[in-house]
């Protein structure tokens, strides 16, 4: 099939980033959305997973180039969080990925996508907690909050203050009980500004999936410009596409978009991530498998 | 009272040659003590002498344990024979931050075990911070068949299912509080849980709960629990099913709505409006979140006699706040959120001449915004018009020494004074210096003093101050402030009183922790986080101090001889046996 995304179900979530040298962070470090850069940077972010009996399936958190706050380390995925899989919905352990933000090394003071200094950088910090955070980003924001504000890092920042550590709080912002438009976050990897997208507006995956299309690939010339690493858009869109979209769910958990059917999909999906495909390799077998048994699958 | 006469043949053959206070007939003295309820004064009865350590273990009901690891299950269990009602609490306070490691430890299991040995009779069951599995609850159900009150807060490590089992056979239940918890919520059937005939409930909170309730069983609940007097709903309950609910609770003393922003019709409105209208009892009203401007004219008649209003989760404007709080001449306590700004916070000052608590919480914490929220002109403006105020809790993007100083002058009664600038290392926004002297105007003002969190750009001089004025602290939160050493060696030389200390990402290293040798066992506990103590300097410690158990947690990749997490804190039942691969004990 032409264009089109690529329903993938991916693993490892991420939020917002901010690179770190020191880490004051024991469970969770940021991983930046906003990394166009190559995976091969020497500066690797971790998302550290702190789960129950060991100190989680972390990723590295290499105190390594000190000055080169610019660069973004590599996103990590599903592979690099076996755990993750395997302690999903345990009593007591957490499934979803906290993140809220990393220590900021003293001299530090800006970090990839010019995000805010100060504040939503350091772990724990404000002191605000957990419950009340995931209450607050809960909430129906008043008009002057969203829109005008949606820079990669502050909404991943939201995002990642949102997701507890303990056994999540089931944010469902797509339907809530109100009936309130389902505006979900969408986010795509090398694309610091976030955009949203009404679910509600669509009836099926395919719909869905050319919105997001409209959205991302057709204005991500001008934005992909500067960062060399993107990929013209004119291949994101082949079959074996470079992105694919994913979603979180209800406990924190990212998922494929596209295995199940479209109004459970609605209930349970909080926000969506168009992800690089080189980032969930671990997948790729299912992934064509699933991926066509999808596409025929009358919605 | 069968207990107390074999202790009195066996403890205490001696009592009527002893001199004058223990001539008492023991059961005079029991019966005494029993009124006493502050442990505090419990503490010290029992120091008196032998008959009254005696008379007091025998006739404690309660038992407030500030650390759970400062003790063990079976000590208490042998020292106090006869409890029906245990407060716990577990994780250092940060833990709420996310700095502690999830697995860190606190569970409550091993003591539940032995509660259900010991005390068969406990009622009661108040829980901070602590890890608390669905099989501990399950447990909790069954083996305590007077257990009424349970409260759990800042816990996790369960689910609902948990709160199901507690529902399905706590016979007796009076109380369910539920809290701030991390809780696994699969959904609202555990209410459903509660059997058609039990009434006893009185106490109900699950306003943290994110789920739908199954709302039938809500409400046939509360219909046939006559005595119910605090109920706490969650989001999910909407407008209307809150109407309901009311009609069927007309005694109801402390209300936690849902969400307030249903759409109504007119008529429905005016019947919120009227059954609201009833509630000339209320004094405390929480929830109310998103709430609709448009709809909060339907509590003013239900504010008459508010003592305690919380609407931090409700994100009001000025105006509308200051139009509600017309209606609250007797509110004692206050909690909004920033969105009411500077405007609304002289609104307080104008119609709150009772406000003894005030805690503002940022709406958006992670805003870019630099003028947002609330400034130091707010905090002044309450400061004027409430005089009685001596709790709080304020979050601010800019404050100066000037207005802090004024504050403390209007109030000179703070027992609890939470400052959070909430970009760390702040200045004065407007002379550029540090916040040094803003603090040091708290600690000289507010000899009463007992509780400090401190932030914005702080040097040693702030806590010279603190060492020297603060002679009623108990605790001190202190995050990215300081400049050496000495600082915290002033607070550990001074403040007497001094119970609780954490700290975070400031520059207080071996000198300073050891400088505190003696000072931490009288009290509760130390943390140090993200500071420059060393590995060599925590053994030290835990070598020159055996009654002292010195935990310190290691975070990946970092230098093995830095000491990223130091947590101290005194003990007599040795150092913990729970502790995670990632907790060294020293």
């Amino acid at each position: 099939m032409e264009g089109g995304l690529i329903l993938l179900g991916g693993g490892g979530g991420g939020s917002s980033g901010v690179s770190t040298k020191e880490s004051a962070v024991s469970k969770v470090e940021v991983v930046s959305e906003a990394s166009s850069y190559p995976a091969e940077s020497e500066l690797e972010l971790g998302l550290g997973l702190s789960l129950g009996g060991s100190g989680g399936a972390t990723g590295k958190t290499k105190p390594a180039c000190s000055s080169s706050w610019g660069e973004c380390g590599r996103i990590l995925t599903a592979k690099d969080f076996p755990s993750v899989v395997s302690h999903k919905a345990n009593n007591g352990v957490p499934s979803s990925i906290a993140v809220s933000g990393t220590k900021r090394a003293a001299e530090s003071v800006s970090h990839e996508g010019g995000s805010p200094t100060g504040v939503g950088h350091v772990v724990g910090w404000p002191p605000i907690r957990a419950y009340r955070m995931n209450s607050l980003v809960n909430q129906a924001k008043a008009p002057r909050a969203e829109e005008d504000k949606e820079i990669c890092e502050k909404d991943k920042l939201k995002d990642a203050s949102k997701k507890k550590l303990y056994n999540g709080n089931k944010i469902s912002s797509a339907v809530n009980e109100k009936g309130h438009l389902g505006f979900v976050k969408v986010n795509m990897d090398g694309i610091p500004i976030g955009r949203k997208v009404d679910l509600n507006a669509h009836s099926c995956y395919e719909s869905l999936a050319q919105a997001l299309e409209d959205m991302f690939l057709r204005s991500a010339n001008s934005v992909g410009a500067e960062k060399e690493q993107v990929t013209k858009p004119s291949k994101l869109l082949d079959e074996s596409s470079e992105f694919v979209l994913t979603y979180e769910d209800k406990e924190g958990d990212w998922m494929l978009v596209g295995d199940v059917p479209w109004r459970m999909f609605l209930s349970s999906v909080r926000r969506l991530r168009i992800m690089r495909t080189s980032e969930a390799n671990g997948l790729a077998p299912r992934f064509h498998e699933s991926n066509e048994r999808q596409r025929s699958k009358p919605i | 009272m069968e207990s107390s006469e074999l202790k009195r043949s066996k403890d205490s053959p001696n009592s009527d040659e002893s001199a004058g206070l223990s001539s008492f007939p023991d059961e005079v003295l029991e019966r005494v003590l029993s009124l006493l309820k502050s442990h505090r004064d419990r503490s010290f009865v029992s120091l008196v002498c032998k008959d009254w350590y005696n008379a007091e273990r025998w006739s404690r009901t309660h038992v407030f344990i500030g650390n759970c690891y400062s003790v063990s299950p079976e000590i208490v269990a042998r020292r106090f024979p006869n409890i029906r009602s245990v407060t716990l609490k577990g994780k250092p306070r940060f833990s709420d931050f996310n700095l502690v490691p999830q697995n860190w430890g606190a569970d409550i299991h091993a003591w539940l075990v032995v509660f259900a040995a010991k005390y068969p009779f406990l009622e009661e069951l108040r829980l901070k911070r602590m890890a608390i599995s669905d099989e501990s609850l399950a447990l909790l159900a069954v083996a305590f068949p007077n257990f009424k009150a349970l409260s759990l807060l800042s816990c996790d490590g369960f689910s609902t299912n948990g709160l199901a089992a507690i529902a399905t056979n706590c016979k007796n239940l009076t109380e369910l509080d539920i809290q701030e918890n991390g809780i696994d919520d699969k959904g609202g059937s555990w209410l459903g849980c509660f059997p058609e005939s039990f009434t006893s409930l009185e106490v109900l909170n699950f306003a943290n709960l994110t789920s739908d309730i199954n709302f039938d069983a809500l409400e046939r609940l509360v219909g046939r629990c006559k005595s119910m007097r605090v109920l706490k709903l969650n989001r999910s309950i909407s407008l209307e099913q809150l109407q309901r609910l009311l009609v069927n609770a007309p005694q109801l003393a402390e209300l936690g709505t849902g969400s307030f922003s249903q759409e109504l019709t007119f008529r429905q409105y005016k019947e919120l409006e009227c059954t609201l209208s009833n509630r000339k009892n209320m004094h405390t009203l929480s929830g109310l979140w998103e709430a609709k401007g448009i709809y909060l004219p339907a509590l003013y008649p239900a504010c008459t006699n508010l003592t305690f209003l919380n609407l931090s989760y409700a994100a009001l404007q000025s105006s509308e706040l200051a139009k509600l709080l017309a209606h609250c001449p007797r509110l004692k306590r206050l909690w909004v959120l920033d969105t009411v700004q500077d405007k609304g916070l002289e609104a307080i000052g104008l119609n709150c001449p009772l406000l003894e608590e005030l805690r503002v919480f940022p709406d958006d914490p992670f805003g870019e915004e630099i003028v947002h929220g609330v400034t130091e002109a707010g905090f002044v403006a309450v400061s004027y018009g409430c005089p009685r105020l001596h709790y709080v809790l304020y979050f601010c993007q800019q404050m100066t020494n000037a207005a802090v100083a004024t504050v403390v002058q209007n109030c000179p009664d703070f027992t609890h004074f939470r400052l959070c600038i909430m970009n760390p290392g702040q200045p004065d926004y407007l002379t550029n210096e540090p916040m040094d002297e803003a603090f040091g105007a708290v600690v000289k003002t507010c000899t009463k003093l007992q509780r400090l969190s401190v932030s914005g750009l702080l040097t040693d001089l702030t806590f010279e101050y603190i060492g020297r004025y603060a002679k009623n602290l108990e605790t001190l939160s202190v995050a990215f402030a300081g400049s050496s050493d000495w600082g915290m060696q002033c607070v550990l030389g001074g403040c007497p009183k001094l119970r609780k200390l954490e700290i975070r990402d400031c520059p207080f290293g071996n000198a300073a922790l050891l400088s505190g040798l003696e000072k931490y066992e009288s009290m509760r506990s130390l943390w140090m986080s993200a500071c420059k103590v060393t590995m060599n300097g925590c053994r030290l410690l835990a070598r020159e101090m055996p009654r002292l158990n010195v935990e310190v947690m290691k975070e990946d990749g970092s230098d093995d001889s830095q000491a990223d997490k130091v947590y101290v804190y005194r003990s007599i039942a040795g150092p913990r046996r729970d502790a995670p691969p990632s907790v060294l004990t020293l």
